[in-house]
């Protein structure tokens, strides 16, 4: 009887063990997965001078985990004539650096002989931009939103602390799988923010629904300053890209996933501080196509195309959902931006030869 | 005049860079997207 109790006794015991194991383990796929989502990357310019001005074109590099990764691969595409090869290919300039610190970083890229991109510089954010400030020189630094962007980043690789290899490939999305094809491989600039936990969202109410929001912001395309309100994750998502396909792509996929209805408003930079300057785009429920666009307060000196925009997609109230698709939504874009001759502003710079009208691809 | 200056802040991050923290944020130079490609893989 005795050897019975000390077998159950003893399959006890294995049974704990191996939930405790279970639980430490997915707390720490929790934990460096957590850590994965806090490192990204994105292509700066420097705000206030013009490219024929030395302006300073890079990458930053933000680590907002508490520890280093390693192995952090950088890979742009430099499309500046200069930099091309001698049949005018594109030129990709891939850095690999040893470790990145938490904190965020900026990276000089080097059109000279030598290695093609600075050591990592550490940046401030002040008042709400990064600034560099380099031999007593300050430098303000923006995120590149144009298109077709001189400057893209092809795909950010790193090892997190458990030594697992991430990536961020395509529109920022986070994955453990190289992958297949270049042709997959476009275009990334992201910025992730940690979301606060569970506890302090207020009267938000975790759902299944909400999580999956949640973990789909990660991969969103914000810009760096913006904050996101988990409470508005349900009804509201920020997109900072420079490719009405690029918008039009993940508005049908939030559309699809999330199937709420929406209407699109279509932010100059500046309103993403402020709440002026907005454009709307309002989906007609019968068509694809949008049945308004209405300018808010914006002033016609002051316009900027969805190449610097941030399109904000917001619940209606009616279900629009099924109205969009990437070609509609491309389209509909596309032809705002020619109806209304929008002009790329590069900080208070226009660049005319870059009329977002060509930007429809 | 406009290389000059890109010029002239590179080597600067980089001379910053080996005076205070070469260790950690060392640079390995890869250029090239199939190098960097397979190193990561």
């Amino acid at each position: 009887m005795d050897a019975f109790w000390n077998a159950l006794s003893a399959l006890g015991g294995l049974a704990a063990a191996l939930i405790a194991a279970r639980v430490w383990r997915n707390d720490h796929h929790e934990k460096v997965e957590r850590q994965a989502r806090s490192v990204s990357a994105w292509v700066v310019r420097e705000v206030g001078r013009p490219a024929g001005d030395g302006m300073l074109r890079g990458v930053v590099v933000q680590n907002s985990s508490d520890a280093p990764v390693s192995r952090v691969g950088v890979l742009v595409d430099d499309l500046e004539p200069a930099t091309r090869g001698p049949q005018g290919e594109t030129g990709s300039h891939g850095q690999l650096y040893t470790q990145i610190p938490p904190g965020t970083y900026y990276l000089q890229r080097n059109v000279d002989d030598g290695e093609p991109w600075s050591a990592p510089h550490a940046v401030d954010l002040v008042d709400g931009e990064l600034r560099l400030v380099i031999d007593g020189e300050s430098v303000r630094l923006a995120p590149v939103t144009e298109v077709p962007a001189k400057l893209r980043m092809v795909f950010l690789g790193f090892r997190d602390t458990g030594n697992r290899q991430w990536w961020r490939v395509g529109m920022g999305e986070l994955t453990r799988t190289k992958p297949s094809s270049w042709n997959d491989v476009s275009l990334l600039r992201t910025a992730v923010r940690e979301l606060p936990p569970a506890g302090r969202r207020g009267r938000c109410t975790e759902t299944d629904s909400t999580a999956v929001l949640l973990r789909e912001t990660v991969n969103l395309l914000v810009h760096p300053d913006q904050r996101i309100d988990p409470c508005e994750l349900k009804r509201r998502e920020v997109v900072l890209t420079d490719s009405p396909h690029a918008i039009a792509t993940h508005v049908a996929r939030i559309g699809l996933s999330g199937g709420t209805g929406m209407s699109l408003r279509l932010l100059t930079e500046e309103s993403l501080t402020r709440d002026d300057h907005v454009y709307y785009l309002e989906a007609n429920r019968d068509g694809a196509l949008p049945a308004k666009f209405f300018y808010g307060h914006l002033d016609p000196d002051t316009v900027v195309t969805p190449l610097r925009a941030a399109l904000v997609l917001a619940g209606s109230g009616h279900d629009h959902s099924d109205a969009w698709t990437p070609e509609t939504l491309a389209a509909a874009l596309t032809r705002v931006v020619r109806e209304h001759q929008l002009v790329l502003r590069n900080h208070g710079n226009d660049i005319p030869e870059r009329r977002a009208a060509t930007a429809g691809r | 005049m406009a290389r000059f200056r890109r010029t002239r802040v590179f080597l600067a991050l980089m001379r910053r860079s080996g005076d205070h923290q070469a260790s950690d944020l060392r640079a390995l130079q890869l250029a090239g997207r199939d190098r960097l490609w397979h190193f990561l893989s």
